[in-house]
């Protein structure tokens, strides 16, 4: 029988430290393959696959929180090329997002400008279609301007990359999981 | 530098709740408590703040033990420390006047 979880921890533990491996990955992988294999034994193969994803979902997350909370939670001692890096990328992100949102509004602003005086209403209305396109490219040019240019030591890459793209995994992810699946372990 | 005044150890919800599963029931497996806080726990989080309170010294684990054939990794157990029962009693007592929400 696999052992759900096997792959995800070994590739955890390439990136995370004994401690968080040890404290939140392995058991929250114990108690799904636990759950997993009970559902299995009394037949109730779709209850498995759930516990599977809806478990896969959960070690994201719960990394993600590990991995978030180790990283930022000495920002201050950070080493000034990791700073930089991170300034470069905070400030790009915005830079772009701010400028492709308005390059989107504009032609739009001037269409609502002819019929109403102010079309603030309208424009905030469109705006999540305008950062739907503005957020992934101030995403990707922020993640290059951060990894591009100068020395950097391997947690400013995953803080800038790895990171924010595992949030938005865990946030898409989480909204097939809702549903409670608990079997009361 | 020494410090002034001792940091006060706190206790969040979370954590209060924690405290309060394992007097009542034990030993307990992280998914077990998820369960028995009725969705006030949820497993995505639940052993990010148990990790914290082992931090803290409020709580202990001990892996199971698991029977040879069944195979996986050994899952974990959860019980509490002398100061998690003192700190459980000492907010328990204080909580509903400090916090109100939480006798809700």
């Amino acid at each position: 029988m696999s052992r759900p979880g096997a792959r995800l921890r070994a590739t955890l533990a390439r990136h995370c430290d004994e401690k968080i491996m040890r404290q939140c990955i392995d058991p929250i992988i114990a108690d799904l393959q636990a759950e997993y294999r009970s559902a299995r034994n009394e037949g109730r193969v779709w209850h498995s696959r759930r516990i599977r994803f809806a478990g896969y979902a959960s070690v994201l997350e719960v990394a993600v929180m590990c991995v978030w909370r180790g990283s930022f939670s000495a920002i201050t001692e950070w080493p000034a090329v990791d700073l930089q890096a991170l300034r470069r990328t905070v400030g790009w992100f915005g830079l772009v997002t701010l400028a492709g949102t308005l390059v989107i509004l504009t032609p739009e602003y001037w269409k609502y400008a002819a019929v109403e005086r102010f079309p603030v209403a309208s424009l905030l209305y469109l705006m999540p279609y305008a950062l739907s396109i503005a957020l992934p490219l101030g995403l990707m040019v922020g993640i290059g301007a951060g990894l591009g240019r100068g020395p950097r030591s391997p947690r400013i890459a995953v803080s800038v990359i790895w990171l924010p793209n595992a949030l938005i995994a865990v946030a898409t992810t989480r909204n097939f999981t809702r549903r409670p699946f608990l079997t009361g372990a | 530098m020494t410090r002034r005044h001792p940091r006060v150890m706190t206790l969040s919800e979370k954590e209060w709740l924690i405290l309060d599963l394992l007097v009542r029931e034990g030993e307990l497996y992280g998914l077990q408590l998820v369960a028995a806080s009725r969705r006030r726990l949820k497993r995505g989080t639940v052993y990010v703040t148990l990790g914290r309170m082992e931090d803290k010294g409020l709580l202990t684990s001990r892996y199971e033990d698991a029977p040879a054939d069944v195979g996986g990794m050994p899952r974990r157990l959860y019980q509490l420390t002398p100061l998690g029962r003192r700190m459980l009693t000492a907010f328990t007592q204080s909580g509903p006047v400090l916090l109100p929400e939480l006798v809700r």
